[in-house]
């Protein structure tokens, strides 16, 4: 009898427990982001607050007066850094690994899985590995906080993903449908324009909003390679944290801010997320 | 001149040969089948000619030029696949009218649209022209699929099994429709399958293809009355033939067959061209429904004795299973299509027949059919 | 399954890939030369006197104390977060894997946690964690009776917060392969078992757990190697401290190399780990293969 209440109930108790711990959090930093400078830092914290929109406010239009200019972050700049530098990696990626993805799926030449594994194996490398030599090399090139410098040195992140999952992604079209627009009269470039790609694009969809997520959200490729020009949020954000004080609403503000284009672009493509998160192993 | 020509053609896959040293002169106009079992080259031999698999020996010649250096979209030739290859991503008009758009063959929109129309309307597509192909039938893809090959209007029609994915009733109603297509298209037809019904149907003559040679080649005629060696023989028909072992006797302007420890005499006539076979280990193929079964003893004609094993009527036909006295394993009984109506209980004794014209002789060891029936 | 082979068609695939190929040859170039720096003397402050001194970096890093504390942290850090992953990940996939109202909603929320920067979740948290009541947490835990605990700062317990937030952030990436992995499961063993009066722990035992092997193998794969080279959650918090109780080897090249400025000893640190990473992709990447063919 004590079983199947266990069998009962451990559903709707594990479930209940693990999304409050998943959700609680974000939900805590909506509620900073609406509490005014003086209950953000309350101790002990406060759970019924006036909301306002003053931390909104202050980051995008700058409101707020700072001790020194240096201090003041630069929110809205960061946004639209991150926005170029997302946008160039992602197309930059989408160029030219489209057209890989398509030579391993479709065709057999030597080296070819040696070339495969080499673009896999840039996914499990640390990033400083790369990074730190490629500061010395960028250092040479003055390519330093540069929005190209940065777009190429992305590429490790998007690159690698987008050539595995397209990959994944033409294999699937049944090789019959492109001999028959051969024998139809098309070369392979009228077939990958009119029969491959039209084919894959929900696919292609879902590999780009990935990639610019994942974009998005890196830290350590701007913290080397960036500087105060490219300087996106993740870094930004840091800078709520100051030496004389912390901003903890403004950075709560910023966070939502920040978090909000990505989470619309990930409901948009969930259907294609494990695929994605997987490199194209688990079709989801 | 000849519209297709293989010379010596090959393909290998690794150390495997799929296709070994084809030979075959396929004429101008004309709807010539290859028939043959799964895996015996036939696709990979259409492929070859599409152009989508290159030969590894050899020379395929398209109206005397040489083709195999040229890729697909240069040799002018239309291939309906099996599994239909429709473009899932555009309607049943856009796939029609897709080889309209390639580079060098491009017509006029209006020529296009009439076109489409009138080939929508030959093969009773014209309601469906909106429809994506997910939204239609077996039969209508492989609609689609040949409509998609007629607008080319190409040298040469390849068809890779049209209807081996159709239903039954389907697949019928079809076959019919492609012969009466036949001809309004007036073009030469590859047409590769592994039903022999369609190939006796549908070819002007018809090359059969196991483990990728060529075993024989003619008219279906010729290949159902006249397999040249047993497995031709065994694979047309159905019920498939069945085989007696039996030994040879010629000597002295005499033919005797023995089987089944009985002898039967063969027509005199016979005598010249079966003498180098004298001795010989044979098998001897009669079909089902040229076996005939005698109740009683026979008296003074050759019959052999046997026993029931069942009765099978299935509809107009009456299939009754023989166990002959000495059984082998590849044919424990013998099947014997008889006149409806006629009983035969379980167990039963009784003697069957056949006449001496109306069977085919294999030698044992290579199956090869010997001179002498006509 | 070639289009006929054509000189054009024979250098194809190569002029296809070589774009991709030359952007990734401009990085592993860095990667060789990486592994050059270690055995040099760089200094980021006197690049023009760069020397090769061999095995020297390696020697004095190996016999360095805080390099094999840092390799201890390390592998603590990454075998909890993915044990602890792969347990919490298989329950709630199995609990969301069953259809009642509102399931389609809880698995849409699955993916925010992931969605968001690592680093911002680690600031995020990093609040929650605040000492002293003045953090949410310990406010809550005050609440039942439990003193406040100095997370973030104290060494006992700075790793393991570390790890609540590894958890928090990717725990769903173990949640959604697992759900993608019991929905492809086939119902036939199932339906057998249930006919066979078969009970639900033999079941899950015998049946489901082997079929989800290689799921558990590519959770394993992506979160092992992922957590052995964590960075931005260490670094928004702890920093690597307290007193090197959360410094991963990651986190140690960052202040060898920028900090203080000795690229040749940073780079060491960073071949140690990538090397980590390097065996445990193959014997993992191997062995997902392996459970696929079963």
């Amino acid at each position: 009898m004590k079983l199947s209440l266990l069998r009962t109930l451990w559903r709707p108790v594990l479930l209940t427990a693990y999304f409050a711990f998943a959700i609680a959090p974000i939900l805590w930093v909506l509620a900073m982001s609406l509490k005014n400078s003086a209950d953000v830092i309350a101790t002990p914290p406060k759970f019924i607050f006036q909301p306002t929109l003053e931390n909104y406010k202050a980051i995008t239009v700058g409101l707020e007066s700072y001790s020194t200019e240096a201090l003041r972050p630069d929110f809205p700049r960061y946004f639209l850094n991150t926005l170029i530098i997302a946008t160039s990696t992602v197309s930059v990626s989408l160029l030219l690994g489209t057209f890989a993805a398509y030579a391993l799926a479709r065709f057999s030449f030597r080296f070819k899985e040696d070339i495969a594994f080499t673009f896999l194996s840039f996914r499990f490398a640390p990033e400083l590995m790369v990074i730190l030599p490629l500061f010395v090399v960028f250092q040479k090139l003055h390519w330093i906080d540069t929005f190209a410098g940065l777009t190429v040195a992305y590429q490790l992140i998007t690159l690698p993903f987008l050539i595995w999952v397209m990959r994944g992604f033409f294999e699937s079209i049944p090789l019959e449908i492109e001999q028959a627009a051969r024998v139809d009269g098309y070369t392979w470039w009228g077939v990958f324009r009119r029969v491959s790609l039209p084919l894959v694009r929900p696919g292609i969809a879902a590999v780009v909003i990935l990639s610019f997520i994942a974009a998005w959200n890196n830290f350590i490729f701007a913290m080397i390679l960036g500087g105060q020009e490219t300087q996106p949020i993740t870094l930004g954000i840091l800078g709520f944290i100051g030496y004389e004080r912390i901003l903890w609403g403004q950075m709560a503000a910023a966070t939502i801010i920040c978090v909000i284009p990505e989470l619309i672009l990930a409901f948009c493509i969930q259907k294609y997320i494990v695929r994605g998160l997987t490199f194209g192993a688990v079709k989801g | 001149m000849a519209a297709i020509v293989f010379d010596h053609v090959s393909k290998r896959y690794g150390a495997l040969p799929a296709v070994d040293d084809l030979c075959l002169e396929i004429r101008d106009k004309e709807f010539f089948v290859i028939l043959g079992p799964s895996g015996a080259g036939k696709t990979t031999t259409l492929k070859m000619v599409a152009g989508i698999e290159p030969a590894t020996g050899g020379t395929i010649l398209l109206n005397g030029r040489p083709i195999n250096h040229l890729p697909p979209e240069k040799r002018d030739v239309a291939m309906v696949f099996e599994s239909y290859a429709l473009y899932s991503h555009l309607t049943v008009f856009e796939n029609i009218a897709f080889p309209c758009g390639a580079p060098g063959k491009s017509r006029p929109q209006a020529a296009v649209e009439a076109e489409v129309q009138r080939i929508a309307g030959l093969l009773g597509l014209g309601e469906l022209l909106d429809r994506r192909p997910s939204q239609l039938s077996g039969g209508q893809r492989q609609r689609v699929a040949l409509g998609r090959s007629l607008i080319r209007q190409p040298a040469v029609f390849l068809m890779d099994e049209p209807l081996s994915h159709l239903d039954a009733k389907i697949r019928t109603q079809m076959r019919a429709e492609l012969k009466h297509l036949r001809e309004s298209i007036n073009t030469t037809i590859l047409y590769v399958t592994h039903d022999y019904s369609e190939a006796l149907s549908l070819a002007d003559r018809i090359a059969f293809l196991y483990a990728g040679r060529i075993q024989q080649v003619g008219t279906p005629h010729d290949i159902y009355h006249r397999p040249a060696n047993r497995h031709i023989a065994e694979s047309l028909g159905d019920p498939p033939m069945n085989f007696l072992d039996g030994v040879l006797w010629a000597a002295d302007g005499r033919v005797t067959l023995h089987t089944q420890g009985r002898s039967l005499p063969l027509p005199a006539a016979w005598a010249e061209s079966l003498r180098p076979w004298n001795g010989c280990d044979l098998s001897i193929g009669i079909r089902p429904q040229h076996l005939r079964l005698l109740r009683a003893s026979p008296g003074g004609e050759f019959a052999l004795p046997g026993r029931v094993f069942v009765q099978e009527t299935l509809g107009d036909d009456n299939l009754v299973s023989v166990v002959p006295d000495r059984p082998t394993v590849e044919q424990p009984v013998l099947m014997v299509l008889t006149e409806p109506n006629r009983v035969f209980p379980r167990d039963g004794p009784v003697h069957f027949t056949w006449q001496a014209d109306q069977m085919h002789l294999f030698a044992k060891d290579t199956g090869q059919r010997l001179p002498g029936p006509a | 399954m070639n289009p006929a082979r054509s000189s054009q068609s024979r250098s194809l695939p190569y002029l296809l890939t070589l774009p991709a190929l030359l952007a990734l040859l401009g990085i592993l170039y860095p990667f060789f030369l990486g592994v050059y720096y270690t055995f040099t003397n760089y200094v980021l402050t006197d690049p023009a006197h760069i020397q090769w001194v061999g095995l020297r970096n390696y020697g004095v890093i190996f016999s360095d104390a805080r390099f094999w504390q840092a390799i201890q942290v390390t592998f603590i850090f990454a075998f909890s977060a993915v044990g602890i992953e792969l347990v919490l990940g298989l329950s709630v996939a199995l609990a969301l894997n069953h259809s009642f109202p509102g399931v389609q909603v809880l698995r849409s929320l699955l993916i925010v946690p992931m969605m968001i920067p690592p680093i911002v979740s680690a600031l995020m948290w990093k609040v929650i964690l605040l000492p002293t009541n003045q953090g949410v947490l310990n406010h809550l835990l005050s609440l039942v009776g439990i003193p406040s605990v100095a997370w973030l700062g104290d060494s006992s317990s700075a790793l393991v917060s570390l790890i609540l937030i590894d958890v928090w952030i990717y725990s769903p990436f173990a949640i959604l392969i697992l759900l993608a992995g019991l929905q492809a499961l086939p119902k036939e063993p199932y339906e057998a078992a249930e006919v066979d009066g078969v009970s639900g722990w033999v079941v899950f035992r015998r049946l489901t757990l082997p079929m989800l092997t290689p799921c558990l193998v590519l959770i394993t794969l992506f979160r092992l190697i992922d957590s052995l080279k964590v960075f931005d959650v260490i670094y928004a918090t702890t920093k690597g401290g307290p007193a090197g109780a959360t410094t991963t080897l990651h986190i140690h090249s960052y202040y060898e190399a920028i900090r203080w400025f000795k690229m040749g000893h940073g780079m060491v640190y960073l071949f140690v780990l990538w090397f980590f990473c390097f065996v445990a992709s193959r014997v993992l990447i191997r062995l997902w293969l392996k459970t696929m063919m079963r």
